[in-house]
């Protein structure tokens, strides 16, 4: 298992220096103007990680916004739980990074020099494996998209 | 290298800075950059806007707004697609066809995924530093954080100037890499590859425009609280004008307004659906007549120069210009009268006045002449002498009314044919008008070249009626007589007596032969011209008496 981490964190990284095709990242943005967008997260993907493990988190996030440029780092650090709510809570390099998954939705909020950002995740790719995350989604605010989220992250230390 | 680089920025941006300023001068472009200025702020939104005529040098923006910084979004990836294709061309990176594939996508769908690749492969933040530098674009700061392009800082004159110096070759673009970048803007896709319609602004505001080539930003809904929308790009086949639209509004109006805003700002700077190819005196005619909403219509094509002048062709008509004459107008009827006389290149030359509507009619005035025209009598050229005597009778108000021939080259002279008569000239006799009566009689002996040859004189009103010389006789008219000639001894042996004034008074016939002799008729006796030239008098009698 710890080598199919490392194998997804590689991936992501490798996205990073370039290498990645053209659809570079989550992968949860359309590619055309008439593709259905996809519906909110809500209570099949916040049950999805209510079982991920509580604890330290480490991984890597991609979190990409349209026409402005994207995070993407090394993870590191929190995932808890408040009643059906899942939350990981950390930082990417300079940017601090808070998801929170429930029944009634997804939200990330992006705090970074220069930039601050809240919005709506997507369905998408939610996916527990143990403790691993793998989550691919897209932001939305106000109904439209604004960009994208990709986490490979492995919670409870 | 690089001093000539930096004196081509300094001129370039004095240029712009100069003729911005220029707004005494005749500038079309402003009314129209006001006029998008207008709907901007109409629709609440904060707009940077300016244009470029890359042909003229002219440059209009809306003022501060366009020294306004604006958060780039994508419109960076105009930077980044040329420094790296410049320092791809000097040899100082390397670039292999997946990037270039990538840099392609980056400007067509303006692809976020190729934009984040090249930017931090080749540079981040350095890239806009470098596009600064060689591009001397004062007032771009690249973004506050270095991972965040789209947070690069623009403003609506600084793209103009990048656009400008990227075309020209003043930023060290090679120019088969700008073509590259040109070609990749003018195949912008319907959608960008994040699913946006980004066809807005420019593409949708000018669908008459056959070539263009587009780079637009979008972004929205940060803490800063605006949506972004940019709409720029590359007029023409020849890239000749540079327009750029920066837009923002607060997010609580939705980005569905400010994109909207982005196409009604251009729509309302070009409301033909084009870039009118006017300029100059040409341009500022136009304009003056209401642009595409005059008679003449929209352009159909780039101003042509021509020997001595230039010409706009519009859907309507066209206007002319000379130094000389300035510009006016020509269309219609007259305007293909004056093309079929060789137009600027004819007898008629270039036009000196715009068409002035007359009572019952139209004309307009030319170097060589001019040409009138009416319903009934289509349009026809009068010139030179015949053309004097001509508005001497009152023009196409007087007595001979609209022309209805252009001037006809006739054996030793010229004539006219007008609605009430004709005038005829010959260099030994000057112009010289013929009517009615008279006229038919004349053109009985074979007008011009009959007997009587080309007239002499204008119609001149007698006591009792008319008459007019020819250079071979004279013809005389009266209500009770109609119109006869008369000439050589007979003629003045009856000018002697008076003529019509005289005992003989007006001719009653014309000439005819009689046994022994030649002999005109009067109304009070005849004349007759025996074969030895000798004129006798016959049947003379006074006036109120009996012969």
């Amino acid at each position: 298992m710890r080598s199919v981490r490392v194998l997804v964190a590689a991936t992501v990284l490798l996205g990073a220096a370039g290498c990645t095709g053209a659809g570079g990242g989550a992968g949860a943005a359309p590619s055309g103007g008439s593709a259905a967008r996809p519906a909110p997260a809500g209570s099949a993907e916040a049950r999805e990680l209510t079982a991920l493990p509580a604890g330290p988190a480490t991984g890597t996030a991609v979190v990409s916004y349209t026409g402005v440029g994207e995070v993407r780092a090394p993870f590191d650090g929190e995932c808890s739980h408040t009643g059906d709510t899942t939350r990981l809570d950390g930082s990417a390099d300079t940017a601090r990074i808070r998801l929170d998954v429930g029944p009634d939705g997804a939200r990330l909020v992006l705090d970074d020099l220069g930039l601050s950002a809240t919005a709506d995740l997507t369905t998408g790719r939610y996916e527990v494996v143990g403790d691993h995350l793998g989550l691919a989604a897209g932001l939305e605010q106000a109904g439209q998209t604004i960009g994208s989220v990709h986490l490979e992250v492995d919670c409870g230390g | 290298m690089r001093w000539v680089r930096s004196l081509v920025a300094v001129v370039l941006a004095l240029a712009i800075t100069c003729s911005g300023a220029g707004v005494a001068r005749a500038d079309p472009t402003r009314g129209l950059v006001d006029a998008g200025a207008a709907e901007a702020a109409a629709r609440g939104t904060t707009a940077g806007i300016a244009v470029l005529d890359r042909a003229t040098g002219r440059y209009t923006d809306n003022g501060a707004k366009a020294h306004q910084r604006f958060g780039s979004a994508s419109l960076v990836k105009l930077f980044i697609a040329d420094s790296v294709l410049r320092r791809a061309s000097l040899g100082e990176i390397g670039l292999g066809q997946a990037d270039r594939d990538a840099l392609g996508r980056m400007l067509r769908s303006s692809d976020d995924a190729a934009a984040s690749r090249l930017w931090s492969r080749f540079g981040g933040s350095g890239i806009v530093h470098d596009v600064i530098r060689r591009y001397g674009l004062h007032e771009t700061r690249p973004p506050a954080n270095p991972r965040y392009w789209g947070l690069t800082q623009v403003t609506a004159h600084d793209l103009v100037v990048f656009y400008a110096g990227m075309l020209s070759g003043a930023g060290g673009l090679p120019a088969h890499d700008r073509d590259l970048v040109v070609d990749q803007l003018r195949r912008a896709t319907v959608h960008g590859t994040d699913g946006v319609h980004q066809w807005f602004g420019l593409r949708d505001g000018l669908p008459h425009e056959r070539v263009l080539g587009i780079k637009q930003g979008w972004m929205c809904c940060f803490a800063d609280g605006y949506t972004w929308r940019h709409t720029t790009g590359l007029v023409g086949e020849d890239a000749r004008y540079v327009v750029v639209v920066l837009a923002r509004d607060e997010r609580s109006r939705g980005s569905a307004h400010t994109t909207t805003s982005s196409t009604r700002i251009v729509q309302r700077m070009f409301p033909a659906g084009l870039v009118p190819r006017v300029q100059g005196a040409i341009g500022t005619r136009w304009y003056r007549m209401g642009g595409h909403t005059s008679r003449l219509g929209l352009p159909v094509g780039e101003e042509i120069a021509l020997p001595g002048g230039a010409t706009s062709h519009f859907r309507g008509g066209a206007i002319y210009w000379s130094p000389g004459t300035g510009a006016h107008w020509v269309t219609g009827a007259i305007r293909r009268t004056w093309e079929a006389t060789g137009a600027e290149r004819g007898r008629l030359g270039y036009p000196t006045s715009d068409e002035i509507t007359l009572r019952g009619g139209a004309g307009s005035r030319f170097q060589g002449g001019a040409i009138y025209w009416s319903p009934g009598t289509g349009a026809h050229w009068v010139t030179g002498a015949i053309r004097r005597t001509w508005e001497a009778t009152g023009a196409e108000r007087g007595r001979l009314g609209y022309p209805t021939s252009d001037e006809i080259t006739l054996r030793g002279g010229a004539g006219s044919r007008f609605q009430g008569g004709a005038i005829y000239w010959s260099p030994d006799t000057g112009a010289h008008w013929v009517t009615g009566a008279i006229r038919r009689t004349w053109e009985a002996t074979g007008a011009e070249r009959g007997r009587l040859g080309y007239p002499t004189s204008d119609e001149i009103t007698l006591r009792g009626g008319a008459g007019s010389r020819f250079q071979g006789g004279a013809i005389y008219w009266s209500p009770d007589t109609g119109a006869h000639w008369v000439t050589g001894a007979i003629r003045r042996t009856w000018e002697a007596t008076g003529a019509e004034r005289g005992r003989l008074g007006y001719p009653t016939s014309d000439p005819r032969p009689v046994a022994g002799g030649t002999r005109v008729d009067f109304e009070h006796g005849s004349l007759t011209e025996t074969s030895s030239g000798r004129v006798v008098t016959s049947g003379t009698r006074t006036a109120g008496g009996t012969p």
